[in-house]
């Protein structure tokens, strides 16, 4: 019955999805306002059929209904319901129809948002939204359908993947990274509307604002959220790896962020209209690309497409996307050239244009190095590999410049500045700078990228506090409040930038942790009996005792260390060994991890006494700034919530300038036209 | 002790469990053969051996290094670089005795030769290119501009400046 | 841009799907060797009897080397592939040596007495020998020439065809290098 509910409701949008793609393209050409109403309406009764299947699906999960083919294959009995519930993304089936359920929510919510809308984007947008969900839905009615009928159904399954229900984050980081991912499909197809309608001013861009900078957010937190998991739950302590997984999430985090920055150019200036068309496409495609680089096999992967049929689909698809949009390009080329003009080279809008050479430079080097091997296999068949110490290489001096950058371009003007302006601008903040980087070099710190490191991110923090208190002054002269009513007006008042300057201050602490933790973490391995202990650094570590349990669905090895730090007793820390029945012989580590404001203790078992449980062997690492990360994490997402959030409205201003004051344009919550434009006339200063 | 029973039912579970991975175990058991088991106790990687070993690619694993690695051939592999490192080899000496062994894949940072090369001059040729092209672009724009002025609000101090815009915006 | 080259434009992108288009269709199990042609790595083991036994020991004859263990599961499905070339050669031209990976002797001893022996193991403390060997996992197969340098390297189970097109190569072609000293 599932099976049946689930099939009819994905091939329900699936053909819906066709319609759509119709309706929307036609609409969009005829300008038919009728057709466009149908559009909508389509859109509407895909997603309830995506929410229809979606939920069917977790139905059957709960319900441990084996004669769903999914079921059979990722469920089990014993699996706790929180594991059960979110194994939904634990496989590849799942995992796409949960894609494609988001694809047709952020349809639907395209829909919702922009119900008043005229604009002559919006039917292309839902036309392309259309095209892009024939693909998705239809990969999950046919090929990869997790709806498949075993009869007769087994009795039981053998429960999800270990390693993906061995930590609670697991419920987290996939949703997180699908909600960026498919995020992206609105710009997309924002981006494609314009090129289809000729419309390439700078509306798309407007409108896409909101539907960029979450998906943006979701991406980074889903980033975030799968480094924390890979350090609680992989056990050698890092958060990193630069494997071709992780590198296919960064990929599209680095266009998109270029995104964000040029499409600020082309604001003002109308300038770089190709290239944002560029970014926009290319991050989707990123998107694509890394679906299909971790799920085909294509690169070294765990997860490798079981069904022959999805890879060459998802290539084709890949294909078509890529050929339909730069044909478009070359099609609109004439209307696309804008005769740029720059009135300063140093000005905010060189900074954003420097920013942005820097990221497509970064992003072609991890292209580069994630699909390298793969050259060299095509070229000559020799396997290579590249790994960590290359990526480190090649991505630590674009970071730092980036995070130079990053401390430049708000404190510079647009158009132009002079030479006044600067020394008022970059005075303290290179003090600061330098300061810190002297206090680094009188610490004892030896290699140059740390404290570069520390003295960039000292002066960009240094921009970024003064670009608040600069702001709070300006309200408290205004209205006569104190400093934490000024600190909430220009919050919720200009809440675009200062969300802005928040994230950046999130990028700092989350850059700055990487460098620390990269810098002192040390680690040391040693088998303990009972009663025994190791030190390391301040840390003492001592092996009380050893037990194992079992769970439904799983066998736990349990082990207890003490631990102090400079005398002080920290309590108990329980490093775990779990072995699941469906890989009985290669247990999943649990580390234990104890977080201080500065460093975390990160215990795991790698191996024990199985006789008679008197000694252990554990890998114990003192890893300093890792909690740092998450917290940079969480400033992120402060940062990105707050420049999503609607703008408060504002009321003409009367007092100075009476006719300057029709000017300013209402702001629309969808028109995405911004406060800045109006509060920073051309030439002012970083107001 | 019944935890100790316990542990032993679990290896009891170990033992029976059917014999599907492509991997030992990757905790070392206990010494039932002593000769075939490493100790643990000196697995411990400091300085040359850590930088050497975060070059190395674990055999067995997906993207780890032989540094990160816990699995049996990775820490037999660092116990290999201490032994060598402790008979005089240097750095280069050693990840060539891996190299003559696994190829060129068991190297996480390329080594710069032949088409090798590549993936090193590449992203610095981009970024060359990038950056000339953009200066020719940015040379071209600010010519282009036409130098007007647009109602700079000149003669106050930045404060002011800022207060008057603030005032201006949102009254 | 403006020009008909614009329309040049897509296909700048064909190279990278044709990169993409070569990833699927290739074998990511597949590593290559850099010993082939190379003298095999020389190694001096006990078998599990508790003999002595080297590779120098077997200069004269092609030697089959399978890294196995107990607790592989291929293995057990080519355990009959390596009884049928101990059976079809002459042990005094083709020996197999068996070099037990990551395994117990107990262990391996029980496989044996299960599945059947009639060539040589040794037992390869701390994996040295394997990891001489560039061996990635088991079961990984060595087929070493007469004069002691590596002809062929098999991975995964062995077939009877890999096994007979390697070996009879082998017997047929002198020595790749002079005989290690």
């Amino acid at each position: 019955m599932n099976s049946l509910i689930g099939s009819a409701a994905v091939t329900a949008a699936w053909l819906g999805s066709g319609v759509l793609a119709v309706l929307g393209l036609v609409a969009g050409y005829r300008r038919s306002p009728e057709l466009l109403r149908g559009a909508k309406y389509t859109a509407t009764f895909v997603f309830a059929a995506m929410a229809v299947a979606l939920a069917t699906m977790e139905w059957a999960l709960l319900t441990h209904d084996f004669s769903v083919e999914y079921v059979a294959n990722v469920g089990s009995l014993e699996t706790p319901p929180y594991y059960t519930a979110i194994s939904l993304w634990s496989s590849l089936e799942g995992s796409i129809l949960f894609w494609a359920f988001i694809l047709a929510a952020y349809t639907a919510l395209v829909v919702f948002v922009q119900r008043r809308s005229t604009s002559r984007l919006l039917p292309y947008a839902l036309g392309v939204l259309g095209i892009v969900g024939l693909f998705f839905y239809g990969l999950v009615a046919t090929v990869a359908s997790p709806f498949g009928v075993v009869s007769p159904a087994p009795l039981n399954g053998p429960g999800p993947n270990p390693l993906l229900q061995n930590h609670p984050l697991m419920g987290l980081h996939p949703p997180l990274l699908y909600l960026g991912y498919v995020g992206m499909a609105v710009p997309f197809a924002f981006g494609i509307a314009a090129l289809l309608s000729g419309k390439v001013d700078e509306e798309w861009i407007r409108t896409t604002r909101r539907w960029t900078v979450t998906p943006w957010a979701f991406l980074s937190l889903g980033i975030i959220a799968g480094a924390w998991w890979s350090y609680e739950v992989l056990g050698w302590g890092g958060y990193w790896a630069w494997d071709p997984v992780e590198n296919a999430s960064f990929l599209p985090w680095l266009t998109a962020t270029a995104f964000l920055h040029s499409v600020m150019v082309q604001e003002r200036r109308g300038m770089l209209k190709t290239w944002n068309l560029t970014l926009v496409i290319g991050t989707f495609l990123l998107t694509l690309f890394g679906t299909f680089l971790t799920r085909s096999g294509v690169l070294d992967s765990v997860h490798a497409f079981t069904e022959g049929f999805i890879g060459p689909l998802f290539l084709a698809f890949i294909a078509f996307v890529t050929l339909t949009s730069l044909t478009l390009i070359a099609w609109r080329a004439d209307r696309l050239h804008s005769p740029g003009s720059l009135d300063g080279v140093i000005s905010r809008e060189s900074s954003f244009i420097l920013n942005n050479l820097i990221f497509a430079a970064f992003t072609f080097t991890v292209l580069l190095g994630t699909t390298f091997p793969l050259v060299i296999e095509a070229i000559n068949g020799d396997r290579v590999s590249v790994g960590p110490p290359y990526f480190n290489m090649v991505s630590i001096p674009l970071g730092l410049l980036l995070l130079f950058l990053m401390g430049v371009g708000p404190a510079l003007p647009w158009r132009r500045t002079t030479g006044e302006r600067l020394k008022r601008s970059f005075v303290r903040p290179v003090v600061v700078g330098l300061v810190v980087a002297t206090a680094s070099l009188a610490l004892g710190v030896r290699s140059p990228y740390p404290i570069i490191t520390f003295a960039f991110a000292g002066f960009v923090m240094t921009t970024i506090v003064d670009e608040f208190r600069k702001g709070i002054s300006a309200r408290r002269r205004i209205s006569g409040v104190g400093f934490f009513r000024g600190f909430g007006q220009i919050l919720t008042r200009n809440n675009r930038r200062y969300g802005g300057y928040t994230v950046h201050a999130g990028i700092v602490v989350i850059i700055v942790a990487l460098a620390v933790s990269g810098t002192w973490r040390f680690e040391r391995e040693a088998t303990l009996r009972a009663g025994e202990h190791m030190v390391l650094g301040d840390y003492t570590v001592q092996f009380d005792s050893l037990w194992a349990f079992e769970e439904p669905h799983r066998v736990v090895v349990n082990s207890a260390f003490t631990a102090s730090r400079a005398g002080r007793l920290l309590g108990t820390i329980e490093p775990r060994m779990n072995f699941y029945s469906q890989q009985p012989n290669e247990p999943i580590a649990t580390p234990a991890v104890r977080s201080f404001i500065d460093a975390d203790l990160y215990l795991t078992l790698m191996a024990f006494d199985q006789q008679n449980a008197s000694h252990a062997t554990v890998r114990v690492i003192v890893n300093p700034g890792v909690p740092w990360l998450w917290i940079g994490g969480m400033i992120i997402a402060i940062g990105a919530i707050l420049s999503v959030a609607p703008q408060r409205h504002r009321t003409p201003a009367v007092s100075v300038f009476a006719g300057r004051a029709t000017e300013v344009p209402k702001t629309d919550e969808n028109s995405g036209v911004d406060a800045e434009r109006d509060l920073e006339p051309a030439g002012a200063t970083s107001s | 002790m019944s935890r100790v029973r316990l542990v032993c039912g679990m290896a009891l579970l170990l033992t029976a469990a059917p014999l599907a991975a492509q991997e030992p175990l990757d905790n070392r058991m206990p010494a039932e053969d002593p000769s075939l088991l490493t100790d643990s106790t000196a697995a411990v990687l400091d300085g040359e051996a850590a930088e050497i070993a975060g070059q190395l690619r674990c055999p067995v694993c997906t993207g780890q290094s032989v540094l990160e690695s816990n699995s049996g051939i990775a820490q037999e592999m660092q116990a290999v670089i201490r032994e060598r490192l402790g008979e005089g080899e240097t750095e280069e000496e050693i990840l060539e005795y891996f190299v003559g062994a696994y190829g060129d894949w068991i190297i996480l940072k390329p080594r710069a030769i032949g088409l090798n090369l590549l993936v090193y001059i590449l992203p610095s040729v981009a970024l060359i290119f990038g950056g000339a092209w953009l200066v020719t672009r940015i040379r071209k724009w600010s010519h282009d501009s036409p130098d007007t002025d647009d109602g700079q609000v000149s003669g106050l101090s930045e404060d002011d400046d800022q207060w008057l815009r603030e005032a201006i915006g949102r009254g | 841009m403006r020009g008909r080259l614009r329309w040049m434009l897509p296909l700048a992108a064909v190279p990278f799907l044709g990169l993409l288009m070569f990833g699927l269709a290739r074998n990511p199990d597949f590593f290559p060797t850099p010993l082939i042609g190379e003298p095999a790595p020389s190694w001096h083991l006990e078998t599990l009897e508790g003999d002595s036994l080297s590779l120098a020991e077997l200069r004269g004859k092609v030697v089959v080397l399978n890294f196995w263990a107990s607790w592989c599961v291929p293995c057990r499905a080519e355990h009959g592939v390596l009884l049928e070339t101990a059976r079809t050669y002459p042990v005094d031209e083709v020996q197999v040596v068996g070099i037990v990976y990551d395994d117990s002797r107990r262990n391996a001893q029980r496989f044996l007495d299960q599945l059947g022996n009639t060539w040589l193991h040794v037992v390869d403390p701390g994996i040295r020998t394997a990891i001489d060997h560039g061996v990635h996992g088991v079961p990984e197969t060595f087929f070493v020439d007469r004069g002691g340098a590596i002809g062929a390297k098999h991975i995964g189970p062995l077939t009877w065809d890999v096994v007979q097109a390697n070996v009879d190569s082998l017997l047929a072609s002198p020595p790749v290098t002079a005989p290690v000293p």
